[in-house]
């Protein structure tokens, strides 16, 4: 599975929730969902914009993680 | 078709379904009475009037049924919630309802031959039910996977 760590990246940055959603124009709410992995999938806009306003790579933000499905 | 024409479209399908609702219930009064009558005016024995009277009976109670998931659909519909799984399960009820109407009315059909046409369209009716309901399922499914994209 994809494990999202956004919520690492924000705590390095020193960044709050409210100021990264008018930092990438995407609501508190949606990005809630994304940090706390609920999302299903990811616009690479919205990737590059998170991206961009945290100044840090997708692999910093996005980790897999083989879980006990994938590896039978 | 704009907003208010929708909205005026679903005030006069949810006016139906109530007149429904209440022909059903005159219909389910009037069955004896109307059973009797026909077969005194046919000259027909009175031995198919119980299982007339039994058919019409469950037919009209499916109908009752479908006609309550009809209208609880269009309250949905109303509240703007389309594409749920709430949705999806009404139009089983539905679809499911106008089998079992095609299962009365083609048993009826061997007092009364016009009645397996009935059951043809019944059949008819739940197959295009059927296939609206698929579509709205995938409908759903994509939508909540447009819902879950950030």
């Amino acid at each position: 599975m994809i494990n999202v760590n956004l919520d690492v990246m924000m705590a390095k940055r020193k960044m709050s929730l409210g100021e990264l959603s008018s930092r990438v124009d995407i609501t508190a709410a949606n990005l809630s969902i994304l940090k706390n992995n609920k999302a299903k999938a990811v616009r690479l806009s919205t990737l590059n914009a998170i991206c961009k306003a945290l100044d840090c790579s997708v692999a910093d933000i996005l980790e897999y993680v083989e879980d006990k499905e994938d590896g039978q | 078709m704009n907003k208010s024409n929708i909205s005026f479209a679903v005030n006069v399908s949810a006016a139906l379904t109530i007149i429904i609702f209440l022909a059903l219930t005159v219909i389910a009064v009037a069955i004896p009475g109307a059973t009797g009558r026909y077969l005194a005016y046919k000259g027909m024995g009175t031995e198919h009037g119980t299982l007339i009277i039994i058919l019409l009976y469950v037919s009209d109670a499916v109908a009752y049924v479908a006609d309550i998931a009809l209208f609880m659909l269009l309250r949905d519909v109303k509240a703007g919630e389309v594409f749920s799984a709430k949705s999806v399960s009404k139009l089983t009820v539905l679809s499911a309802c106008c089998f079992a109407e095609a299962v009365c009315y083609a048993a009826l059909a061997c007092i009364f031959i016009f009645s397996s046409a009935i059951a043809f369209a019944a059949v008819f009716m739940g197959a295009i039910l059927s296939v609206v309901r698929d579509v709205i399922a995938k409908a759903v499914e994509i939508k909540e996977e447009n819902d879950g994209t950030i």
